[in-house]
């Protein structure tokens, strides 16, 4: 991909990290519930912050234009 | 044996002088006045040399030589072009393309005779 | 409990195999096979960012506060997310102009100003400090941990038998024995990256060793610890968001600072700045790093909650209360007998600390030296001084670390007891924040000036001072507590925690939104208050469009300096900060690159003056080789206009270089084509004569058609020679003109009785159509008979054999006389008709092309245009062909 089309995919990741890992799309998970034996919070905050993590990879690692 | 001389160039004057200059050699000759016509004349009549001017309507001499040269059955054809531009690029250039030697114009007709003598004698 | 010795020795054998990875790859580097280029080990580098914070703190704030220890990396892996567009241009940017710290970046991008430069490094050292305090309070707590056993406090004592001291002092010399070897201008320590990328691995590893040993084996999984701890009252909240205390809401806005005040700093911490920026090779491992880095963090933060939970539960269940949460990672498994995992931990955390400390310290050192002493030495000594100072940079940066170490030391005491560890990084996050407007305004605003920057850092940093750094002092008793509380001399709006009255707010938060808010805010006032002065204006050009001006493509950057110096100074001053071999070396290589024989020979010009200036950045930092080399130099200041002016004269030199360079082709395509159209003649008339040459006994016929033809192609040669020769002639205005009465009627007349006998032959008629009488013109007749003949000439070639028509038509009106030639030929195509007056473009079948120069009619048109008049083309494809031409009455004067 282009560069720029990298660079414009990587601000939209970046705000929607912003949003999602704040107030008060966070306190979303805040229950106190537990998924397959782990408290939900911890858990979903952990796998959102991997999928973040996914996402940049994807984005920095597809072959393009190095400017 | 005679050898079949193809003598392509579009001046009139220089195909009087080289037909004379290779029948005094003993070959026989034939002529074409264009590109399309010598790469015509080449594939059909599979001449054993072709004096091969490089500034001709149609295709150039170069494109001509590109074309024999990538013709596997053409590979017996020499190829001796003539040129009135004598740049070293153009040499190399054709030299690069195939051609079996390269001349430029005005030329002598003794080293041309040489020339042709061995291309076709080796 | 493991003796004392033992720790001892396995911390120092480690610091030697750290030492040892530093020696080999610095070897490495040396002899050109460098080791650390690679984005891992680049993104492993940046792991440093991990301190003994993350080790001990954030445990401790887990088993306090949840997950609020997360936010400090979840800021780092927003932060990466922009680290293609933002942390390369930064990276492009020092590369370039040979940046080497952040405090050259930001003194650099405004004007190259000394006084910024010292404000930065003033800020970056103070703010520093606890965070050196903080590494070695967690050194000290884990090793008395260690050997003495758990519920040991830090003895304190007087100072000369605090272990602490003399750790640090260690610290202090490993550093300097890492980074001051020798002085490279590039600031670059290939060793000390991979010594800090092995480090990443161990302490990475060291953490999860513990946190597999508590999560399988003090329980029987991760989801145990949490299902027990779910279970308890006291230890529930820890699973949400609740915050301190017990207070059930989500302190929102605090969650909010610290991940922004991360994302910061991740950046503009000294080291972290130093790692990223400083040492990196290739721009493109930027994008590895970019989530390979947030990985790590990820990776090194995931068991930090089971080991909290799992060590609350663990010392309550076996009633050892009061065991200090942040020591977990080596009381756990020490309580456990795991005493070689409780080693290995501790040898993570000192990794972890060791790390940070040495690359902090060397960055803070070079700010220091370049920014704040160099610059004093210099002008106390004088620039007349012509000692030798090529040895003076290394011996002041050493200095600096052992204060730094002893400084960190000093704030460990005074104000190091009151504190949680991550409470005490955090202050320092605080001040390295405060660059954030400044540099990264500077990187994408032109407008950014210098008194913006200033004030705005200034302003930032004295808020942080009074809302952040003097109360952690008051905190822990050494400053009076009433200020804290009421404010200084009791104005209670002033009070440092709650500034104008702001509450509600956890004192971290509010002294980022002070801080950052009157930074900020003062920078873009300041800013705009005045227009940035040329070196500004030059300088915000280099840094923001610095892609543009670099890189594929990019055009040699016209250099913003005007002005005289000589050769010699500028030697001298080089190996005066550089050193005897390294001057040597450099003009060398510049004599070389500009084929001159001796250096001396080689005009000092902008662009060596800007070489040397850049390559004793290195050495000394931007600031003060900017101001040594203006000493030496005379150096024309530069107002904005100069400044546009140089850019609009370099896109205009680019530009007249594109026009020579297509003149210049078009020169070379004339030239070979009349060289062409020589030869081709000559080669018959040679050919001829050579072949009647050697055959003597050639019968006459034939030698009589030879010689014919001879004769033939030697006037077809002269005509030529005489055609191009006119062309030339006329072309440089050197044709004579010699004007006299022209009849027109009776030109024409003669153009035709010259032409009776060809057109005969071709069997082609003519009719002429004129007016009874015309007025005379005054123009040169040979010319104008020359145009019409070859206008004739060329419709004869053209016309069909037997039945050729030609007219010629004369019309006259009050401004002038117009002729046209008309013919019944093939007509010339639409696309051809603009090459009809090309030089040597000749139209018709290829076939049969009719003798001809193919300069005829550019020549007539130039004889035309010579006369004020036009010549034109009209045809259709098989409707024949006709040209025309006026000539006005009473023409433009055309200057020869």
């Amino acid at each position: 991909m282009s560069d720029k089309l990298r660079n414009q995919r990587l601000i939209a990741l970046f705000a929607a990290g912003w949003l999602a890992l704040n107030f008060p799309l966070l306190t979303l998970w805040d229950r106190g519930v537990s998924v397959a034996g782990l408290p939900l919070l911890p858990t979903a905050v952990f796998c959102g912050w991997a999928a973040l993590i996914g996402l940049a990879a994807w984005i920095t690692e597809a072959p393009g234009g190095d400017d | 044996m005679t050898k079949h001389v193809l003598i392509a160039d579009d001046e009139a004057n220089i195909v009087i002088s080289l037909e004379f200059l290779m029948k005094r050699e003993g070959h026989r000759v034939t002529i074409a006045r264009d590109g399309d016509a010598a790469l015509d004349a080449i594939r059909r009549e599979r001449p054993d040399l072709v004096l091969l001017d490089v500034m001709m309507p149609g295709r150039s001499g170069f494109e001509i030589c590109q074309a024999v040269r990538g013709d596997e059955s053409l590979a017996a054809v020499k190829i001796l072009m003539l040129s009135a531009k004598g740049r070293d690029t153009d040499q190399a250039k054709g030299s690069a393309l195939g051609a079996d030697a390269y001349m430029t114009k005005p030329f002598s007709t003794r080293e041309l005779a040489d020339k042709v003598k061995q291309l076709l004698g080796g | 409990m493991l003796s004392a010795p033992l720790v001892l020795a396995a911390s120092f054998a480690y610091l030697l195999l750290l030492f040892g990875v530093a020696h080999f790859a610095d070897a490495r580097a040396r002899a050109g096979r460098s080791m650390i280029s690679n984005a891992w080990v680049y993104t492993l580098s940046m792991g440093v960012y991990c301190t003994a914070w993350t080790y001990f703190g954030s445990v401790g704030r887990a088993a306090s506060s949840g997950l609020w220890f997360l936010p400090i990396y979840l800021g780092p892996t927003l932060a990466m997310l922009l680290a293609w567009p933002v942390l390369r241009k930064m990276i492009r940017i020092a590369r370039q102009y040979r940046i080497t710290s952040i405090a050259d970046f930001i003194a650099s991008r405004y004007g190259k100003s000394r006084g910024l430069a010292a404000l930065v490094t003033v800020i970056a050292l103070v703010g520093i400090l606890p965070y050196v305090a903080l590494q070695l309070k967690a050194i000290a707590s884990g090793y008395a941990l260690l050997t003495t056993g758990p519920g040991a406090a830090h003895a304190g004592g007087p100072w000369w038998r605090d272990s602490t001291l003399y750790f640090a002092l260690a610290l202090a010399g490993f550093t300097i024995a890492f980074g001051t070897r020798h002085l490279d201008t590039s600031e670059r320590h290939e060793g000390m990256v991979a010594a800090i990328a092995l480090e990443s691995v161990v302490k990475l590893l060291a953490f999860m060793a513990v946190g597999v040993f508590v999560c399988w084996g003090l329980f029987d999984s991760p989801g145990e610890i949490f299902a027990q701890a779910a279970a308890r009252a006291d230890l529930q909240p820890l699973l949400g968001l609740g915050g301190t205390g017990g207070d059930a809401r989500f302190a929102g806005g605090q969650w909010f600072a610290l991940t922004l005040l991360a994302m910061l700093s991740v950046i503009f911490l000294p080291r972290q700045f130093q790692v990223m920026v400083v040492e990196n090779v290739d721009e493109r491992h930027v994008k590895r790093a970019s989530w390979a880095f947030p990985l790590y963090l990820l990776l090194i933060n995931l068991f930090v909650l089971p080991i909290a939970l799992g060590g609350l539960l663990h010392f309550a269940s076996v009633g050892q209360g009061g065991a200090d949460p942040e020591t977990f990672v080596l009381s756990l498994p020490l309580a456990n007998g795991a005493h070689g995992l409780a080693l290995v931990a501790f040898i993570g955390g000192l990794s972890a600390a060791t790390g940070m400390i040495i690359v902090e310290a060397i960055a803070v050192s070079t700010m220091v030296s370049n920014d704040l002493v160099m610059p004093l030495l210099l002008r106390l000594r004088g620039r007349h001084d012509a000692r030798d100072l090529s040895g003076t940079p290394l011996a002041v940066r050493r200095v600096v670390i052992v204060a730094l170490l002893l400084l960190g030391y000093l704030y460990f005491r005074i104000a190091g007891e009151a504190y949680a560890l991550v409470s005490i990084g955090l202050i320092s996050f605080a001040a390295v924040a405060q660059f954030a407007p400044a540099l990264l305004g500077g990187m994408f605003w032109k407008g950014g000036t210098r008194a913006g920057a200033l004030a705005g850092l200034g302003a930032g940093f004295a808020l942080w001072v009074y809302t952040l750094m003097l109360p952690s002092i008051a905190k822990s008793g050494w400053l009076p507590t009433p200020f804290l509380h009421d404010g200084p001399f009791g104005l209670a709006l002033l009070r440092p925690e709650q500034l104008l009255g702001l509450t509600g707010l956890d004192n971290l938060t509010h002294a980022l939104l002070w801080s950052l808010l009157v930074n900020t805010g003062l920078y873009v006032a300041v800013s705009l208050a005045r227009a940035p002065s040329a070196r500004e204006a030059a300088q915000a050009l280099l840094f923001v469009d610095v892609f543009a001006r670099t890189g594929r493509g990019a055009a040699a950057a016209p250099v913003f300096w005007r002005g005289r110096a000589n050769v010699a100074v500028l030697q001298q001053l080089a190996v005066r900060f550089l050193g005897v071999e390294a001057a040597q070396r450099l003009f060398a290589d510049v004599a070389r690159q500009r084929g001159a024989g001796r250096i001396e020979a080689v005009a000092a010009d902008a662009q060596l003056v800007q070489l040397v200036e850049t390559q004793l950045a290195g050495a000394i930092g931007s600031a003060s080789a900017h101001a040594v080399v203006a000493a030496v130099v005379d150096e024309e200041p530069l107002a904005p206009a100069d400044i546009l002016r140089m850019l609009d004269e370099a896109s205009q030199v680019r530009a007249a270089n594109r026009q020579l360079e297509s003149l210049d082709k078009l020169k070379d395509d004339f030239m070979s084509s009349v060289t062409h159209e020589l030869r081709t003649p000559l080669t018959s008339i040679r050919a001829f004569a050579e072949l009647m040459r050697d055959d003597p006994a050639m019968d006459v016929a034939q030698r009589q058609q030879f010689i014919g033809l001879i004769v033939a192609e030697a006037e077809r040669l002269s005509r030529l020679v005489n055609q191009v020769l006119d062309m030339a002639k006329i072309e440089s205005g050197h044709g004579d003109w010699r004007n006299q009465a022209i009849d027109l009627r009776e030109l024409i007349a003669h153009a035709l009785s010259t032409t009776r006998e060809a057109f005969r032959e071709r069997g082609a008629s003519v009719t002429v159509e004129q007016p009874e009488a015309v007025p005379l013109l005054h123009a040169d007749r040979d010319r104008l008979l020359q145009v019409l003949l070859n206008l004739l000439s060329n419709a004869l070639k053209f016309v069909p054999a037997g039945h050729g028509r030609v007219i010629v038509r004369l019309t006259t009106d009050a401004r002038a006389a117009t002729i046209e030639v008309s013919d019944n030929g093939p007509g010339i195509a639409p696309e051809q008709q603009p090459q009809v007056f090309e030089k040597f473009r000749q139209g018709g079948e290829a076939n049969n092309r009719p003798q001809g120069t193919g300069l005829g009619l550019p020549i007539s048109r130039q004889i035309v245009e010579h006369l004020g008049g036009r010549i034109w083309l009209q045809s259709r494809p098989g409707q024949g062909a006709c040209f025309g031409f006026d000539l006005p009455w009473h023409p433009e004067e055309k200057h020869a």
